[in-house]
């Protein structure tokens, strides 16, 4: 491919060096900014799909799938000032290589945890397969 | 645009070319399933940057690379992919229509016991639909399920 460039270390001229391992390692593999409604993908990178598979629950699909299944993901909810309800979570349930389900909930006045859609914000840091 | 020759060149490569090349392709087609009788109906809403590399053609590794990767993964003890290199020496499959396109991911990411199998109950497991055949809100989302009296017939149709 045009503009190759082949390297395992970067130099700065006073700065100090750093292996381009730590670009390739380091890289996010994958993001994914997700609509609320769920029936829509704003943008993202290295997905195929998204499945709306219940309130609240959502799963990422890989296109380029990841070497193995533990990587780390970090997703937030974009936050809606209109929200009566402050306390939020949203956590993985399910990784495997191939994509990865999350699940995102609000917290109500009687502390139970209720399943929520929101817009997702989602990253995931990996090696790839 | 044409597409580089890509054989041999890392999926991931392939993506990033594409992503700085192809304007992402917002598809009106989603997929409804049912998996699990005691589950509502799932969506699958496909992805607009890889719905672009699909119709571009290409960049996508064959669907049945997907699969033995699968079957490898579903293997006791699976710890990591040995076989990973598929998805990039694999050549790429060419241009697809949208529609070819979502046949495609339908049989990568819907589960495998949905669409081989997906007109031999009562009812079908899976519809192709419009985006704007979904109900408009989200209210009653986790008692979706595909109607009962759908048939294959008015699926075609």
């Amino acid at each position: 491919m045009a503009g190759k460039i082949i390297a395992d270390t970067l130099e700065h001229s006073t700065a100090g060096s750093v292996t381009t391992d730590y670009v390739v390692n380091g890289s996010a593999k994958a993001w994914h900014n997700a609509a609320s409604d769920g029936a829509s993908v704003n943008d993202s990178f290295n997905m195929s799909s998204y499945t709306d598979s219940a309130t609240g629950i959502g799963v990422h699909n890989f296109t380029s799938a990841l070497g193995n299944a533990n990587y780390a993901t970090m997703t937030k909810l974009l936050m809606d000032t209109a929200a009566t309800n402050s306390h939020r979570t949203i956590y993985t349930a399910v990784q495997s290589t191939s994509s990865y389900t999350e699940e995102s909930y609000y917290l109500n006045s009687s502390a139970a945890l209720v399943a929520e859609d929101r817009q997702r914000l989602s990253v995931a840091h990996g090696d790839l397969a | 645009m044409q597409t580089p020759d890509f054989k041999g060149t890392h999926l991931f490569d392939r993506l990033c070319w594409a992503k700085e090349n192809l304007e992402g392709h917002q598809s009106d087609y989603r997929v409804v399933y049912e998996d699990s009788i005691d589950e509502c109906a799932k969506i699958l809403v496909p992805d607009p940057n890889w719905m672009a590399c699909a119709l571009q053609g290409g960049i996508l590794p064959p669907v049945w690379v997907y699969h033995e990767l699968a079957k490898d993964e579903a293997e006791e003890g699976f710890k990591k992919h040995t076989r990973g290199y598929l998805l990039h020496t694999t050549e790429p499959v060419g241009a697809m229509t949208e529609e070819e396109a979502i046949e495609y991911l339908i049989m990568k990411d819907v589960p495998q016991t949905v669409w081989t199998d997906w007109n031999s109950g009562n009812k079908p497991k899976m519809v192709i639909c419009r985006k704007e055949q979904l109900p408009s809100t989200r209210e009653w989302r986790n008692a979706w399920k595909i109607a009962d009296d759908i048939t294959a017939t008015d699926i075609a149709a």
